[in-house]
């Protein structure tokens, strides 16, 4: 007994109105699930099923939505800004030892693969600091290495930064009205052909967008409920491969010992050294104490001479 | 009319659940490319590598990795890896430079990506040089084994 016509068309329509009523929800993998079943079925052709995950890909609502490429794209140009404005310091032993720390605390984080995987820079700044970009670009200064007192402070830093980049913070400073446009133009001319109208319009709101991150990056900081959540995965991913958790806590201690009444507060874009204490004492008593650091001290003190 | 409704509405209800399912299944690579690794840990020796887009099923999920089978190999990749997304990717493209005379870019599937980053790089003048260099810089399995095992980090951890 086979399917008759009446029963087939009743059959489209329901897969019609599942595909509708997950293209509204947003859902799309549900949606490109179905399409792909609803061509495996042999009810819409691959024209069709190409127009329906183009119109579903319309639906993007948040920074949540960015795919990893656009993510990567959009954090290559604020590493390229970052760099212009503070400039590399061309010390390649030093830069691979940063490397190799960062790699470390990477591999055991919330997000150890990234579309282009993460890369570690050293700044030639005499001010303390650090940068994340998305993408996983991360910097810090000559300045913040220079009173960074061992390899699990290090660890610490940044690790904090590894956090930034996987909870998306950077994303999360585009202007939404921007991140809303920009979805509009890709979703309308998606996987095919761009006006160049489409194309101009688009650059300019990638540049609103990279200025966006940078403004947040590098001048006004991450909210507080940012920075803390990043101070929490940095005590995390840092004792999850084997540093001591308690090192980010001393260097914090010695951050607010050595500032100068008056002067500019280190790592300015961060929190205030006393309140991350704060935050992160009860954290760091709950988590494993870590390795000897002894076998680090060696190769650290060897790096930090490179600066 | 009237009594077909609720057989409809559940009809539309299961035919989203087996989508759902149906979707649930197939995974797509989301980054670069990453190994399929023998164990599932970053250090482990890998047995097949993946690109962007390719897709897997995986056999099982242990934690944050999927056990997943590539060219008769089987092996883990991590969880982030991957995507439930359909991820995309149409052939051909052009560059911006030989496109602006005929007014269209192949976007390639990319998204923002391509395009609209060389235009971004022409038109602001940026220099993207250092950082394709910072890019290029990575640290090897090898590598990374090693400066654990070096500093007695992960498996290879002493206690104080």
């Amino acid at each position: 007994m086979g399917v008759d016509a009446m029963s087939r068309r009743l059959i489209a329509l329901l897969v019609v109105l599942a595909l509708v009523a997950l293209g509204t929800l947003g859902c799309e993998s549900a949606t490109s699930g179905a399409t792909r079943l609803g061509q495996q079925l042999g009810l819409i052709n691959e024209q069709q099923k190409g127009s329906i995950d183009r119109t579903t890909q319309a639906f993007r609502k948040s920074f949540h939505d960015l795919t990893e490429q656009e993510e990567y794209s959009l954090g290559r140009a604020v590493a390229a800004q970052i760099i212009a404005r503070y400039g590399l310091y061309h010390e390649p032993s030093l830069t691979a030892y940063v490397n190799r720390v960062g790699k470390a605390v990477v591999v055991v984080s919330s997000r150890p693969e990234i579309y282009g995987g993460y890369h570690f820079a050293v700044l030639d700044s005499d001010e303390p600091n650090a940068f994340s970009a998305p993408g996983g670009f991360i910097f810090v200064t000559r300045g913040l290495l220079r009173i960074v007192p061992n390899e699990d402070a290090l660890a610490g830093v940044l690790a904090h930064e590894v956090g930034h980049v996987a909870e998306k913070h950077g994303l999360a400073a585009i202007n939404k009205d921007r991140l809303m446009d920009a979805f509009g133009i890709l979703g309308r001319e998606a996987g095919r052909t761009m006006q160049k109208e489409n194309l101009v319009k688009l650059t300019d709101l990638y540049e609103g967008a990279v200025g966006d991150i940078l403004k947040t990056v590098v001048e006004k900081g991450y909210g507080r409920s940012q920075e803390r959540e990043a101070d929490e995965d940095a005590v995390k991913f840092a004792s999850a491969i084997g540093y001591q958790p308690k090192a980010l806590l001393d260097f914090l201690t010695r951050l607010e010992s050595t500032a100068k009444p008056g002067a500019p507060r280190l790592l300015s874009t961060h929190a205030p050294a006393a309140e991350r204490k704060a935050w992160l004492e009860p954290i760091v008593s709950s988590l494993p104490a870590g390795t000897d650091p002894a076998p680090r001290e060696q190769r650290f003190r060897l790096a930090m001479a490179k600066l | 009319m009237k009594r077909f409704f609720f057989p409809a509405a559940l009809g539309v209800l299961a035919l989203a659940f087996v989508s759902l399912l149906y979707a649930a299944d197939v995974l797509s690579v989301q980054v670069q490319s990453t190994e399929v690794r023998s164990a599932p840990k970053f250090w482990a020796a890998p047995v097949a590598t993946l690109a962007y887009g390719d897709r897997v099923t995986p056999n099982k999920q242990e934690g944050d990795w999927y056990q997943v089978t590539v060219g008769g190999k089987t092996g883990w990749i991590h969880k982030t890896a991957v995507t439930s997304r359909q991820v995309t990717l149409a052939s051909g493209g052009s560059t911006v430079s030989t496109a602006t005379s005929t007014d269209e870019v192949s976007l390639a599937g990319k998204g923002f990506n391509e395009s609209v980053e060389k235009n971004y790089a022409q038109t602001r003048d940026v220099d993207f040089s250092q950082v394709d260099a910072m890019s290029k810089l990575t640290v090897s399995d090898a590598e990374l084994k090693a400066f654990l095992e070096q500093g007695k980090l992960a498996e290879w951890g002493s206690t104080p």
